[in-house]
């Protein structure tokens, strides 16, 4: 038979009691709502953006990143970024895709980057399919305004 | 006779000419069959699969092709670069116009999320719906206008883009209606979408010619033109700079001049190109499209093409481009 008052302490020791008790946490900040950057890097106007802004998210939207180290990629935690017309200073070849790799290489897990795109399918070539796969996640640049909550709040979790 | 048949994985024929094949139809359930003598009177027929294509090539009645296998060999693998060509620019053309009206789309539905968050409506009948929108524009004027005018925006960079559709792949069945049009007013109209963005690069656009000028013209096509005309012009032309707009009536001549993205003068005949981009381009986004519906809806119009004269005197040098003073001209 189980001890019940065993079990009611066991209880006690949830996620966030682990996470602390793990040193590799102890300087990590922890992101949410509130703390959170978040980055659009678009050429063309998303009214999201806006959206956001107005649930309260800190949110800012760049046409494109001329440096892997602009001070509004350090800034922010959770970055969006468009597949077509953004990356031709990074990568001219692979617009979006190669920047979020170059993201991704210099940044790796401390930063959510999320690539979308208007496109009708996903691409097929090898290389450019590869990259895609780079990205924390994907999803279209019409999805509604709660896919880009959705996708922030699983941003969130991932960055602690 | 050499017919031929590319079609993709769901069926739809690409290109071909098989329609021209009196057997076409006995084929059909065979389509890998030889019949000929060595006169070469018969027939060949192949047909490939490759990568989300197939092509079916039927030979008829050629000699040299009929009696030797590896003339036919070589003609049959011409054929085949041809066609994934084929099926590859198909499938960027078909691409870049859904990504267009999924932009569109997206960002119109947005907007309206931001302004009236759709779940609230959820499970409401119509007047419902009617009466709680009525309650919000009447708590949100101004984002209502705001909305309103943004709408009005990305509906005429739809129309845009949907007349350039038709002009690109259904060009010969527009019916030209020149009709009187006040020639500011409509290129004002279509500078609508881009007014922002050129207020934001602090380029002006300046009228040399009076209010009241009137051109007889078709309206759809005209500014279907001044449309891809300024898309253009916003990407390209130099922050803190001028677009400067000239009418001669005498001559029926708009002539724009503005410092905008070099073009090597040996570049500008094929800059009119479907697809083709610029050389100075590379850092600036498109699909270089717009030149291209330009000339076609001039073509259409009866018009001369439109002329671009660059002045390489004067070089500016800004974000990593060059720009110099460029010359338009179009004979309406």
């Amino acid at each position: 038979m189980p001890d019940i008052n065993l079990i009611k302490i066991e209880n006690k020791f949830n996620n966030n009691f682990w996470y602390f008790l793990n040193p590799k946490n102890w300087h990590k900040k922890n992101y949410t709502k509130d703390n959170v950057n978040i980055l659009f890097v678009d050429d063309l106007d998303m009214p999201v953006v806006d959206n956001l802004k107005k649930n309260g998210y800190r949110v800012k939207k760049v046409k494109d990143i001329k440096n892997i180290d602009d001070a509004d990629v350090k800034n922010s935690q959770i970055i969006f970024v468009d597949f077509d017309g953004v990356g031709k200073f990074v990568s001219p070849l692979h617009q979006g895709a190669g920047l979020v790799r170059e993201l991704k290489v210099r940044y790796e897990k401390s930063k959510y980057i999320v690539l979308y795109t208007a496109e009708p399918s996903m691409p097929t070539d090898t290389t450019m399919n590869e990259l895609f796969n780079i990205a924390d996640d994907r999803m279209r640049k019409d999805d509604d305004v709660t896919d880009f909550v959705d996708q922030i709040r699983e941003g969130l979790k991932k960055l602690k | 006779m050499i017919y031929f048949q590319i079609q993709d994985k769901n069926g739809q024929i690409l290109a071909g000419n098989m329609q021209g094949f009196s057997r076409m139809e006995d084929l059909q359930n065979n389509k890998n069959f030889s019949k000929h003598n060595k006169k070469g009177v018969g027939i060949k027929s192949v047909y490939l699969e490759i990568e989300n294509i197939s092509i079916w090539i039927v030979v008829e009645n050629e000699r040299d092709m009929l009696n030797s296998s590896k003339i036919f060999k070589k003609t049959v693998n011409i054929y085949k670069t041809v066609a994934l060509d084929v099926a590859k620019r198909h499938k960027e053309q078909i691409s870049a116009h859904a990504h267009v009206l999924n932009t569109l789309q997206g960002q119109i539905r947005q907007k309206i999320q931001g302004f009236a968050e759709d779940s609230k409506f959820y499970g409401d009948s119509y007047s419902e719906s009617m009466s709680k929108i009525v309650k919000i524009i009447e708590d949100n004027k101004e984002n209502a206008a705001d909305l309103i005018c943004y709408i009005q925006k990305r509906v005429i960079d739809m129309r845009a883009h949907l007349l350039g559709t038709e002009v690109i792949y259904l060009g010969g069945q527009y019916e030209i209606k020149p009709v009187s049009v006040s020639l500011k007013r409509a290129i004002l109209n279509q500078c609508t979408p881009f007014i922002n963005e050129l207020e934001n690069n602090k380029v002006k656009i300046r009228f040399f010619f009076e209010d009241d000028c009137k051109v007889l013209i078709d309206k759809n096509m005209f500014s279907l033109i001044m449309y891809n005309f300024f898309s253009n012009a916003v990407k390209y032309t130099k922050s803190d700079s001028e677009i400067r707009l000239n009418y001669s009536s005498d001559a029926k001549s708009l002539d724009i001049s503005m410092i905008s993205l070099k073009m090597e003068k040996s570049e500008i005949v094929s800059l009119s190109n479907n697809g083709v981009r610029g050389i100075h381009a590379h850092n600036i986004s498109g699909k270089g499209i717009g030149l291209f519906v330009i000339q076609q809806a001039l073509k259409l119009m009866d018009k001369n093409p439109m002329y671009i004269s660059p002045n390489h005197q004067n070089n500016y040098s800004e974000n990593n481009c060059v720009y110099n003073e460029n010359h338009f001209q179009f004979l309406l």
